[in-house]
């Protein structure tokens, strides 16, 4: 049986690996990942790549290894210790010069489907945003933070290659992420022990379990799916309930402060204040909620978790970090691990 | 039959009696006159005898006094609900005799009964007079009745009972003072309440663990409020925080404005419906109403989903409060998504145009937007029910619109009120005017279809519909009207 190849870009970040630790499952599937960076820890049956995505070489490599698909991982968020040291040239380089250099390279490979994810955030929070927005809803989020910037440069420039080309793109944008990892800019935020709110504003929010996450990137792959699709959990709710249910109590904070705040030169992306409230500061304040009509409709996804449930699991975990201050899925450095992966190699070679 | 036919057929039956004389039957004729059923006797002496006899729908039997005899002449007037007709015995006469069939309809409102004789008294009394006097005159000989058989009760509790019996008499001393209508309820709630325990330990007891019981719920919905554990819907509703609005709701639906809602049954029992609504006011209570007349007096107590300003939704504390009231922001997708789930979307097309209009301006409606709402009725096949809103034009009278202070401040506009800005926060209070909401007839969409709402000009034909039926509505009300604060 001919096994089917996957590539999975960004291997080494949260998203690649949880990917390929299910992808590997499947026996009819060969997993390659690739990533700049060297993975922590190397799962099995992955082979492994380190290098740049913006390489001449990439289209050689999708062809001689007949991948079929893609998913694209890569994205430089600011919101890991690595990410935020790059410069905002940097990071457009390896987000959208990245992105734009893939989808050429694995069209001219003949590679079926890219899947690509993305956030609701693209629409930007705005007082005129109807309460649910459609996948054909403008995407307004061009000003303010450069990563948002950057992911309304994808997908223009995904929408206009999509006109000339077959290519399969599959556009996953998901709404504030949540589950037990506690790695995600909702979970840092949420995760703070008094999250603070602005005076007098309370919007809808929408959650996706990680799980979902991963379930829905999948089932896009295995669908071959073709679109922009949004993939949110069922049932919405106020932010002063979301972050109660967490198990903290918002602080309200006087609105024109915090923008004012926010704008002084020397504090404006001050690392401090960023990880405070880790997006804009709109997004606090007006509703930026997506309809998921699209994705039971089209895409035949079925969320696995509702919005509850996602926010019990985070819940739990904050709960738990209490005794052991540990947040699972933000690994420690496994010594144990890596000497014994030494022992073996030295042994292999002996 | 028509509606035109019956009544000819009733004259028919009227002149009939008059030539025919026989001697025993009685002929009834059925009259249309609003609100009350006139029994004329016309073999006792005349208008004097008139009785009124207040038929609610809901009531099964109708008991009639006779006040000129002093309950010598009584008789029970069976009304079923949907039944078409009405029997009348009376007690005086013997019974098999007198037993007739009145025909009716329930709509019907007025009844006038013709004796065999001939003599025919179609004098139009007023309602008014009729229940001013003889109804209390007849609640004054009801309330003696219960009195003195509140007196003769064989108990051992003698405080309790001339206690019961005292109260009585006290509303027997003020009756001629009260409404009509309290000293009934006021009765009803004696009468049901003879028997029970005021005066007992356990009564009080029970009372104390309600209270208790009250706290415990109270404290409870805190420490869960608290935790995040409670529910909203797919727009933002919270249905505890508009149980909380509630009494203020109803208080200034009941008692302050004295909302009389009509046309009720213009408004489907469930699925969609687009309420199309004048607005005025300044501050938008119109809206708050509409929504408490479906709450309060429609059979399903809908819920009302009203569209408001986009502007609403950049304030603070307005805006989430807003959407945990169940209103959303007037977007199209948001109305077409509401009228999707068969929900009752109200919309005020006027908008900032209409509440803001000057006092000098009242009740002429302004421009109906773009048809907006109009197009999204046509997309859904909502059909729209025309509201018209008398009353709320006279809460906050605007006899000037300071624009450069409105400017300065970011608001749609400033008005200046007899009491506004000049009593500080008392110039919040709207002026207790009275109000009329009148529901009218519902237009249908449907036939349409979905791809009409792109065809401007059944669009503006629509609109300009529905707004001179409002309009039309408006005036026609005006012109009855007693007052602007006039009215119980």
């Amino acid at each position: 049986m001919e096994r089917r190849t996957v590539l999975i870009t960004g291997i080494a970040g949260r998203w690649g690996r949880r990917l390929a630790r299910q992808l590997v499952k499947f026996p009819i599937i060969r997993v390659i990942g690739l990533d700049i960076r060297a993975p922590e820890r190397s799962i099995e049956g992955v082979e492994y790549i380190q290098a740049d995505l913006r390489n001449p070489l990439l289209v050689e490599l999708l062809r001689k290894e007949k991948v079929e698909a893609i998913l694209h991982m890569v994205f430089a968020s600011g919101l890991s210790k690595e990410s935020r040291k790059l410069s905002s040239e940097e990071s457009f380089q390896t987000n959208v010069m990245g992105t734009m250099e893939l989808l050429a390279a694995a069209n001219a490979a003949g590679v079926k489907q890219v899947v690509l994810k993305s956030t609701t955030m693209i629409y930007g929070a705005f007082v005129d945003n109807p309460v649910y927005l459609t996948e054909d809803s403008p995407l307004r989020a061009r000003e303010g933070m450069p990563n948002l910037r950057q992911r309304y440069e994808i997908a223009r420039f995904v929408a206009s290659f999509r006109r000339n080309h077959n290519l399969k793109i599959a556009v996953l944008r998901f709404p504030g992420i949540i589950g037990a990892s506690g790695a995600s800019s909702l979970m840092q935020y949420l995760a703070q022990p008094a999250p603070p709110m602005l005076l007098g504003f309370d919007p809808l929010f929408q959650v996706v379990h990680e799980a979902d996450v991963i379930g829905s990137i999948l089932h896009a792959m295995t669908t071959e799916a073709n679109g922009v699709f949004h993939i949110a959990a069922d049932g919405i709710m106020p932010l002063s309930q979301l972050i109660r249910r967490v198990g903290r109590q918002p602080v309200p904070i006087f609105h024109p402060l915090a923008y004012g705040l926010r704008r002084i030169p020397g504090l404006k992306n001050n690392p401090l204040l960023d990880q405070i409230v880790p997006f804009e500061l709109d997004f606090l304040r007006y509703p930026w909620v997506v309809d998921t009509t699209k994705m039971r409709a089209e895409l035949g996804y079925e969320p696995k978790h509702t919005a509850e449930e996602a926010v019990e699991t985070f819940r739990n975990t904050l709960r738990l970090k209490r005794y052991t201050d540990v947040l699972p899925g933000r690994s420690k450095t496994d010594g144990i691990r890596a000497f014994l992966k030494g022992r073996r190699e030295k042994e292999e070679q002996l | 039959m028509s509606e035109q036919e019956q009544e000819k057929s009733k004259r028919r039956r009227r002149t009939a009696a008059k030539n025919g004389s026989s001697a025993q039957t009685t002929e009834q004729t059925v009259v249309l006159d609003p609100d009350t059923i006139k029994l004329v006797d016309a073999e006792a002496v005349g208008p004097d005898l008139d009785v009124t006899l207040p038929v609610r729908l809901e009531a099964e039997t109708v008991k009639l006094v006779d006040t000129a005899t002093e309950f010598a002449a009584s008789g029970t007037l069976p009304v079923a609900l949907d039944s078409a007709a009405m029997q009348l015995v009376d007690a005086d006469v013997a019974p098999d005799v007198s037993a007739d069939i009145l025909p009716t309809t329930l709509d019907i409102a007025a009844m006038q009964l013709v004796d065999a004789d001939g003599a025919e008294h179609t004098t139009p009394v007023a309602v008014r007079n009729i229940s001013a006097g003889a109804a209390h005159s007849r609640i004054d000989s009801l309330l003696a009745a219960l009195e003195s058989e509140i007196r003769a009760m064989p108990t051992s509790d003698e405080e309790r009972q001339s206690a019961i019996a005292e109260v009585v008499g006290l509303i027997r001393g003020s009756v001629t003072r009260w409404p009509k209508k309290v000293v009934e309820t006021a009765m009803a709630a004696l009468k049901s309440n003879i028997n029970s325990d005021y005066l007992d330990a356990d009564f009080w007891k029970g009372i104390g663990l309600v209270l208790r019981y009250q706290l415990d719920a109270n404290v409870d919905s805190l420490r869960r409020r608290w935790r995040g554990d409670y529910a909203v819907d797919e727009f933002g509703l919270d249905y505890e925080i508009l149980e909380l609005a509630r009494p203020l709701l109803t208080f200034m639906y009941t008692k302050y404005w004295r909302v009389e809602a009509s046309g009720l049954e213009n408004v489907p029992e469930d699925g969609r419906a687009l309420l199309v609504c004048n607005h005025s006011g300044v501050l938008p209570w119109d809206g708050a109403m509409v929504g408490m007349a479906l709450q309060n007096e429609h059979p399903n107590q809908r819920m009302l989903r009203n569209l408001h300003l986009s502007w609403f939704s950049s304030l603070p504390i307005v805006a989430p409060l807003l959407s945990r009231m169940g209103q959303v922001q007037a977007l199209p997708e948001n109305a077409e998504r509401l009228l999707n789930r068969d929900e009752l979307v109200g919309v005020f097309p006027e908008g900032l145009k209409g509440v803001g209009k000057l006092f000098k301006d009242r009740y002429k409606l302004a421009r109906f937007g773009r048809g907006g709402f109009v197009k999204v009725a046509i997309k859904t096949g909502a059909p729209i029910i025309p509201v018209s809103i008398i009353g709320s034009e006279e809460i906050h009278p605007n006899l000037y619109n300071l624009k450069p202070v409105a400017k300065l401040m970011g608001f749609p506009y400033f008005p200046l009120t007899p009491t506004f800005p000049w009593l500080g926060p008392l110039g919040f209070i709207p002026l207790p005017s009275k109000w009329y909401i009148i529901f009218g007839e519902p237009i249908s969409t449907a036939e349409y279809g979905p791809d009409a709402a792109e065809d401007p000009l059944l669009v503006s034909q629509l609109s300009e519909r529905i707004r001179s039926i409002i309009q039309a509505t408006i005036l026609e009300k005006l012109k009855t009207r007693p007052g602007v604060f006039l009215g119980e």
